[in-house]
């Protein structure tokens, strides 16, 4: 055993930073790369954050801070997560992938309103995660912070993900551990994560708009590994596999081959496909599908299948929707089974998904204009049909999924068998939505002197 | 009948017992044997097993002039010292509890707050949006102006509204909005329609037995066993004589004389003790099992001391102390020592670093804390930590739970607490603008809660005694805002005595229960 044991915080600084410490996917680093590296210690993975500061700017040289009077804002509900594109862990040693998790920000634009409440995020996760579930009071005291171009604004996040969530100590060791750690991170491209609310971007230039990190590092706890140096063993622990497709039809049909054999959830939103990448639009919006004169294209049922046959539910989904056409609130088993999906429902105590932010309705433009006080026109306007640029608690939380073991928590297998969702949908005119599918899964990981072995 | 040793569930441990067991709860309501405005003690009775949430019932005597127990801490404000002992040993003490128990009070959620707390206690953070009412503006119909999306900024939320159209006594409907304290809050109470004012029963409120004493939140005291005098002293807070010393009891509103005058209704101040019985063969079996027991448990030790505003700009190393000693973990804040009755959290507050939004972009900035410590010829840390979220993310890892207050009442980053008003303003504006003359804060929602909630922690995982040398802390803020100054009534100007640092070490303690006798020693 290492004389270097003993329980320590580390402060792991980026192996790839530039000398002006300044990172964004503007200036053409959108990676960021840090070594745990190997010691005989075991990594808790809930004490993980990443640290930093982030600063916007309006325009392309990077002088100006965006103001009131502009309208260049970002997602409010996810905050600083939104401009996390991948989180990708590799063992150091052998630089096998541990944990993969594409488009980050979308599935914490669900995993978010399922495991925390809006008092998360005016309380806490405002500092942690520079969350606050207002899209005016958002942009107000982090995109418009005076202090910023000084001081910029203060991040702590913790990552969830599969590997840090989990319960059990990492070990770090490269006799009988992983041998250290390589976490990648994405950053999510410009425009993906800021955006005109008034879509307007090019008339007012804020398409030249980006966001920069500067004193990024990552923190984290290990605490002395007791373990017997050598012995082969295994660690298990969740993780988040994502996928993507898109749907365009009445009759939507989304089927992948997961190869995951302890599959405990699966979980997908939506976005109208032009609003990804979208300089006009919130590209973390959790829509319900639309047609292309915004009006409601509502899910009336849902099938899932497991290699062909219905599973877990031996029958059709009828949505309220389906017979009730003009019921504007999302079908109650619906938002059920999309918190289920995330965390067991009976456990989900604290939620951002509310009537407020659960109804179905024609998207048309959300006024932000407010008649007869001293501050209108400052940034009057409102947000164009079809967005969710400007609603209330962060705006719309449509998550489909399902769970697929709360009570053994050992999941389902897929590992040969395909899932699939096949949705009755309102979608009659061509008005392309995006889908990303998370699911969320068991493995174990095994190693040894030979190496690592991620058993899926 | 004989009970097997191994059918003997352990009473003191709080939680469900694994049996089917007859409990008997006994209340007994115990008055106080010694009771001045300054302190009071209890002595509680040697039957059953105490119950750890017994609570004390206390108020104030009704007051002059509007006021309300700080926000932060509620009534726990009026506690300075706190002790529980047995015999002449003492088992736990606290020394300036209310201030830390403004920092325990950071982990109790919002919905707490605003649906349990507010009505036991006084305590009320918790927030909401504030969307845009319907505000006067010349030429602007009434009902107007509303938004149920658009939030500026984010204020308290204690179950009711602001109060938007406020109609001045010029008859000018006013822009400001105000959230108003509820009736009960107000230790000032007056029987309504009586003129000129007849004085009603002031608020009574309560505190527990688990949140004064740390000993009594991991365990149940069994009070049968002991055969010693078991009591719990309280120290109370001072109560304020006039400009230059304030009451640390409560926050006065606006329009409100000078907060002097606010002493504890000794009439009403009492202890509902529940005693806990189960069935005495029972009793008796764990008793003859337990003739030698003991207790593991945590107190808190304080280390103060006097910080300048101006020193404190360069790096500052200071002696915690600890030598010798576990300790678990330790938090810390400053506070200026003249923010008192006129600020919403009266001193039970952690002030942050300033900011200065006044500039414009290239010169505004906000202030930045380094800390470190360093134990045992090793820091904590491996780089002094300067990131305001880091430091939130300290006090999340030291205490396992997380800090229910917004990012610029923590760090003061940021522009997100409301313009509006809370009590109709508290009386003066912090940052040492210096006037007290009676005049309303405009925006006193705001320049009292912005940074106040800078508390910092760290847990030292190390699992390591701490040697002779003791624990060092090294802090440094380079812009602290400036301290206070008041102005009597005279016009004569005094400033405050300063910042004073205050940290709490938590400690390891063990006690034994012998033959009825306690003793107790630093693990």
């Amino acid at each position: 055993m290492s004389s270097a044991a003993g329980n320590v915080n580390l402060h792991i600084t980026p192996s790839n930073v530039l000398s002006s410490g300044k990172i964004s996917f503007k200036s053409g680093n959108p990676v960021i790369q840090f070594l745990i590296g190997e010691q005989d210690r075991l990594l808790l993975g809930s004490s993980v954050r990443l640290c930093g500061k982030v600063n916007f700017w309006s325009n392309d040289p990077g002088t100006n801070i965006p103001t009131k009077t502009d309208s260049l804002s970002w997602d409010c509900r996810t905050g600083m997560y939104s401009a996390i594109d991948q989180v990708v862990i590799k063992s150091q040693a052998t630089h096998q992938v541990i944990e993969h998790i594409k488009n980050y920000n979308r599935m914490m634009a669900s995993y978010i309103p399922s495991t925390t409440s809006v008092e998360d995020g005016y309380a806490h996760l405002s500092q942690s995660a520079l969350i606050t579930p207002n899209y005016e009071s958002s942009k107000r005291t982090i995109m418009d912070n005076l202090g910023q171009k000084q001081s910029g604004n203060s991040f702590c996040l913790h990552l969830p993900c599969g590997l840090f969530n989990g319960t059990q100590g990492i070990p770090l060791s490269g006799n009988g551990g992983v041998g250290g750690l390589l976490v990648e991170i994405h950053l999510a491209p410009d425009n993906n994560v800021l955006f005109d609310r008034k879509g307007t971007s090019v008339a007012s230039t804020l398409n030249q708009s980006y966001y920069e990190l500067s004193d990024v590092h990552m923190v984290c706890e290990a605490v002395e590994d007791v373990r017997p140096p050598g012995q082969t063993s295994t660690f298990e622990y969740n993780s988040i596999s994502s996928y993507f497709a898109s749907v365009n039809s009445t009759n939507a049909i989304i089927n992948f081959n997961l190869g995951l054999s302890r599959v405990l959830g699966v979980f997908m939103n939506f976005i109208p496909s032009h609003m990804i990448n979208n300089w006009d639009a919130n590209g973390m919006a959790t829509m319900p599908l639309q047609n292309a004169d915004n009006t409601r294209a509502d899910i009336k049922q849902i099938v899932y299948t497991r290699g062909g046959q219905k599973y877990p539910f031996m029958f059709n989904l009828d949505l309220e929707q389906k017979t009730q056409p003009l019921q504007e609130q999302y079908d109650p088993v619906f938002v059920r089974n999309g918190i289920d999906a995330i965390r067991a429902f009976t456990k989900a105590s604290r939620v951002i998904n509310a009537p407020t932010n659960g109804r179905l309705k024609k998207r048309s433009a959300e006024s932000f204009t407010i008649q007869g006080n001293s501050w209108a026109g400052v940034d009057a306007g409102s947000s164009p049909a079809g967005t969710n640029n400007a609603n209330k608690d962060g705006g719309d939380c449509y998550t489909l999924g399902v769970g697929f073991d709360s009570i053994s928590n050992q999941g389902i297998s897929f590992a040969t068998e395909s899932f699939g969702v096949n949705l009755s949908t309102g979608l009659t005119s061509d008005y392309p939505h995006g889908v990303y599918m998370f699911a969320h899964a068991k493995n174990t990981l095994v190693f040894g002197p030979g190496g690592v072995q991620v058993i899926n | 009948m004989s009970v097997q040793a191994s059918a003997i569930p352990d009473l003191l441990k709080i939680g469900a017992i694994p049996v089917n067991t007859a409990q008997d709860v006994e209340t007994s309501v115990l008055e106080p044997v010694v009771h001045s405005d300054n302190f009071c003690r209890f002595v509680f009775q040697n039957k059953g097993i105490l119950h750890s949430h017994s609570k004390i019932e206390i108020g104030l005597k009704n007051g002059a002039s509007d006021a309300i127990f700080p926000i932060g801490v509620g009534v726990y404000s009026l506690i300075e010292r706190v002790a529980l002992k047995m015999g002449t040993k003492t088992i736990c003490e606290i020394e300036d509890f209310a201030h830390w128990y403004a920092y325990k009070s950071l982990f109790t959620s919002n919905e707490n707050m605003k649906e349990r707390e507010l009505y036991q206690n006084g305590r009320c953070i918790a927030h909401e949006p504030q969307f845009e009412n319907a505000q006067a503006n010349v030429g602007v119909a009434q009902g107007s102006g509303e938004s149920d999306t658009l939030a500026k900024s984010i204020g308290l939320d204690i179950g009711r509204d602001y109060d938007d159209m406020r109609q001045g006594a010029d008859g000018v409907v006013s822009n400001s909005m105000n959230l108003a304290p509820y009736s009960f809050q107000n230790v000032s109470q007056y029987v309504e329609g009586v003129a000129g004012g007849s004085p009603a029963n002031a608020p009574l409120f309560q505190m527990s037995l688990s949140e004064l004493c740390p000993f009594l939140k991991m365990n149940q005291m069994p009070l049968y066993l002991i055969k010693e005098q078991v009591s719990l002293e309280l120290t109370f807070s001072r109560p304020g004589t006039g400009v230059l010393d304030q009451t640390r009891r409560v926050v006065a509103l606006e329009d409100s004389g000078i907060a002097t005058g606010y002493v504890i209704d000794q009439t009403k101040t009492r202890l509902i003790a529940d005693y806990l019985y189960f069935p005495q063969e029972m009793m008796e079996a764990y008793a003859s099992a337990n003739q030698n027991m003991s207790f593991t448990y945590v107190d808190y030790q304080l280390s103060k001391y006097s910080v300048d505003q101006t020193a404190i700009k360069s790096q500052m190393i200071r002696n915690i102390g600890g030598a010798g000693r576990i300790v678990s973990k330790m938090f810390w804040g400053v506070q200026d020592e003249f923010a008192e009755e006129e600020y919403l959290l009266n001193n039970y507050y952690a002030q942050a670093p300033a900011k200065d939004y006044s500039g414009g972009q290239n010169a505004a900035s906000h202030g930045t804390a380094t800390f470190n410590i360093k134990y045992n010829d090793n820091f904590l840390y491996p780089i002094d930590v300067d990131n305001s979220a880091r430091h939130f993310h300290n006090v999340q890892q030291t205490e396992g739970l997380v800090p229910f207050v917004n990012r610029e009442e923590y760090s003061n980053e940021g522009d997100s607490i409301t313009e509006r008003t809370f009590g109709k303003g508290v009386k003066i504006n912090q940052g040492g603008t210096g006037a007290f003359s009676g005049t309303l804060a405009a925006r006193a929602g705001k320049p009292t809660l912005t940074g106040d909630f800078f508390w910092a922690a760290g847990r030292l995982n190390r699992n390591e005694r701490i040697n002779s040398r003791g624990i060092e802390l090294y802090f440094r803020v380079n812009d602290l805002p400036a301290t206070i100054s008041r102005t009597d009534g005279a016009g004569l100007a005094t400033a405050s005595p300063g910042y004073t640092q205050r940290v709490y070490l938590e400690v390891v303690r063990t006690a034994t229960l012998t033959n009825g006798y306690f003793q107790c020693y630093y693990a």
